[in-house]
């Protein structure tokens, strides 16, 4: 029963002091809420109480994040994709596998998420990424309900208590590409061969995009 | 107490009924201000306590039953006393001044009042909140705000006629019995404290839980014409819709065990069977969701049938402890939108809860398998805070609702149709069309595209999109409801032992309680007191 207790003493104690002197209850807002804002697709922001939204700004880090839905389509939520840079020719292409807005299953990889993202300018920034490890580790929160990913849910509803790729790679034992994923499940991070497909989520840092960018 | 004298202990009996009455009263408030607020008890809100009101207003009750107790072996030795010893020997002369007639009747008034409001909550403690039809329920709110009355003119009368009001309290008490006076407050309170759960386990209802043959067919559809649910007693439990709908609903139930698995059947009588589940209709704006109070979680009219059940390892009163009434009843937690009352079961402690779910259920074979854990942390950027209500956690499948984001005005549908005739059976359907479920299966729309929506103004279109059964812990158990000529039946069935951290065993000693929802989203009728779960033989997991 909260600070009245099912103890009447305690209640009696929590309505004098709680109740009668203040007559004020607290604002019930999460200590977390201002740390991020929602943008539309066009990168304008949103009061928390609106939706839907692309993106999310997260103030502590400066980071945009992209926002999953549970529609089919470019940020479908079950889409699994392959690790894969094009830049560099690393990783393995075309392993994962994507579901279009038209239900169509296709192979795909991180490489074709990004060149989307960044050719259609999602929430009006052109430099997405893969994030590094530091950067999606900055997003696991404890929502106290293991049913829950380990994200605010309220922001980044659609996560999966699934893997998500990081950009950080290495040479495996084998002489395989292997690339560290954060599972959002158990908040652990672990190697994983980029022949094997998770989820990915897409980051931009507009400082950054802004020094590199004409 | 029962060796001071006379005045001592009238003066003793004072000191316990008066926080007595103030708990009463204040915990009874807040239960009419949550079930059924009238101007008085609004105005009042922000003075009254928050959190577990039954649980505070049966303590105080079993304390007014100790104070009867004691009051009456007051009487006892007075009576032996007075043949000793004449009152004006034993009693303080500003005592005697308050000995005028008008003074008598008003105390016997006063005795008279409080021993009819222990009298009434017993019955409606042991007839449950419905008993002569919500009558007597009316009946004790009424006598308990006459006992505020009464307090005041009390007060006033014994200013007036003995002098003072404290003529009765503290300063008059020798000081050789403060001590002693202490010892019996803390007593009391201490044996109210003992005496709740000894008066839950005393007044206790049981179901039968009879095993029957490995052999015998138990079919989860809706219809108990099963050979085997001949062999279960009936037990009935009236729940009380309060608010504006006050209504009775009676729930039949009925549990049977075979082997590892235990079966319920739950009938309760409904007019019509609620299957429109919050439909969108195309307005010359955009699409629109059909509500009246939806984004305020008080939709009753465009809403599906429902029933909980509950089970918990605790008797206690409404849940187990678990209604957590007010409007912000959870310290250092959200304020409730409704104003009315959260769900969230004491530290360390976990309620089981069966929700079925007429329509966004339809055709999983399953019920939502949820519980009410501690109160949750709030989550960033979540817009409704549920308290310790969550559903189990789910891996795959369930229902998702046709907007983008919900909303009071236009709002953009998720998904449309792959077939625009799929719509067709929605555009013509009565309120209660007892056949007709509205919603619509994921892998029969698509994403919503503005090329897409050519949908006459006027269009209506369901809002549950059921996508496949629940898969994981939310999907424990099986259930089918059926409702056929003014009754739901609805059959479930679960393995005895819990496969889930968010499930209890059903065993031996588990209590249950059940609440029906009208085509209402959150206001639902209830009972007080549990049934106990009693298997032929015992089960001991």
């Amino acid at each position: 029963m909260s600070w009245y207790g099912s103890n009447p003493i305690r209640w009696l104690a929590g309505l004098t002091v709680s109740s009668l002197l203040t007559g004020c209850p607290a604002s019930g807002v999460g200590p977390s809420v201002e740390r991020y804002q929602k943008l539309d697709a066009k990168g304008r922001p949103l009061d928390v109480q609106q939706g839907p939204w692309a993106c999310v700004l997260d103030r502590q880090t400066g980071l945009i994040w992209e926002n999953k839905t549970d529609n089919e389509g470019l940020h479908y939520e079950a889409a699994t994709y392959s690790w894969f840079s094009a830049e560099q020719g690393t990783g393995r292409p075309k392993a994962g596998s994507c579901v279009g807005a038209d239900m169509g299953v296709f192979a795909c990889d991180s490489s074709d998420l990004l060149k989307s993202a960044r050719q259609q300018q999602w929430c009006g920034q052109r430099g997405w990424q893969i994030p590094t490890h530091q950067q999606l580790h900055s997003l696991l929160h404890d929502t106290g309900f293991a049913g829950n990913p380990r994200i605010a849910t309220g922001f980044f509803p659609n996560t999966g208590r699934m893997p998500y790729w990081t950009a950080d790679w290495r040479l495996g034992a084998q002489g395989e590409v292997e690339a560290l994923q954060i599972h959002f499940g158990t908040a652990e991070a672990g190697w994983l061969s980029t022949r094997h497909a998770a989820r990915l989520r897409l980051v931009v840092d507009p400082a950054v995009t802004r020094i590199t960018q004409p | 107490m029962l060796l001071f004298g006379p005045y001592p202990r009238i003066v003793l009996l004072h000191w316990l009924a008066t926080p007595l009455c103030l708990i009463s009263l204040v915990s009874g408030l807040r239960l009419q201000a949550t079930s059924r607020p009238d101007n008085l008890s609004r105005a009042l809100a922000s003075l009254l306590p928050q959190g577990d009101m039954y649980g505070l207003h049966l303590w105080a009750a079993c304390g007014w039953l100790l104070l009867c107790c004691a009051y009456l072996g007051h009487r006892q030795l007075s009576q032996r006393g007075r043949r000793r010893n004449p009152p004006s020997a034993t009693l303080p002369a500003a005592t005697l001044k308050g000995h005028h007639p008008f003074n008598h009747w008003l105390i016997h008034l006063g005795r008279w009042l409080v021993l009819g409001l222990v009298i009434i909550g017993l019955m409606l403690w042991l007839g449950g909140s419905t008993f002569a039809g919500g009558r007597l329920l009316m009946l004790h709110r009424w006598l308990a705000w006459g006992l505020l009355v009464y307090v005041v003119i009390h007060s006033l009368a014994q200013w007036a006629l003995a002098g003072r009001v404290r003529a009765i309290l503290l300063p008059h008490l020798p000081r050789r019995h403060w001590l002693t006076a202490v010892l019996v407050t803390v007593s009391l309170g201490g044996m109210s404290s003992l005496a709740r759960p000894a008066w839950l386990w005393l007044t206790q209802a049981t179901l039968p839980v009879p095993n029957i043959a490995a052999d015998l067919i138990i079919t989860i559809d809706g219809d108990a014409s099963d050979s085997a649910w001949q062999q279960a007693p009936v037990r009935q439990v009236d729940t009380l819709q309060s608010g504006n709908d006050a209504a009775v609903v009676p729930v039949q139930i009925q549990a049977l065990r075979q082997g590892e698995v235990i079966y319920f059947r739950f009938s309760w009588p409904d007019t019509s069977p609620s299957l429109r589940h919050l439909p969108l209709v195309k307005t010359a704006e955009g699409w629109r969701i059909q509500q009246h109070g939806f984004s305020q979680r008080d939709e009753t009219e465009f809403y599906e049938d429902k029933l909980a059940v509950l089970f918990a390892r605790h008797p206690d009163a409404a849940g187990a402890s678990t209604l957590q009434q007010g409007p912000q009843p959870l310290a250092g937690k959200p304020a409730h939108i409704t104003g009315r009352a959260y769900h969230a079961a004491p530290a360390g402690e976990l309620v089981d809860v069966w929700h079925w779910k007429a329509v966004r259920t339809h055709g999983f074979n399953q019920l939502d398998d949820s519980h009410f854990g501690p109160a949750y942390p709030t989550v960033p950027g979540d817009i409704h805070y549920t308290g310790g209500y969550r559903s189990d956690p789910l891996q795959a499948g369930g229902y998702a609702e046709n907007w983008s984001w919900p909303g009071d005005g236009i709002v953009t549908p998720k998904r449309l149709p792959r077939d625009p005739a799929l719509l067709a059976p929605f555009q013509q359907a009565g309120a209660d069309d007892p056949n007709l479920y509205w919603g619509l299966s994921w892998y029969e729309t698509r994403p919503y595209s503005a090329q897409d929506d050519h949908y006459p103004i006027g269009t209506v279109m369901p809002s549950v999109l059921w996508k496949t059964r629940l898969e994981g812990d939310r999907g424990d158990v099986r259930a089918v409801a059926r409702w056929y000529r003014g009754v739901w039946t609805l059959e479930a069935a679960r393995a005895l032992a819990a496969t889930s951290r968010f499930d209890l065993e059903l065993q031996d000693g588990i209590y249950m309680w059940v609440a029906v929802f009208d085509h209402s989203q959150t206001r639902h009728s209830y009972h007080l007191r549990p049934l106990r779960l009693q298997f032929s033989g015992g089960v001991r997991l």
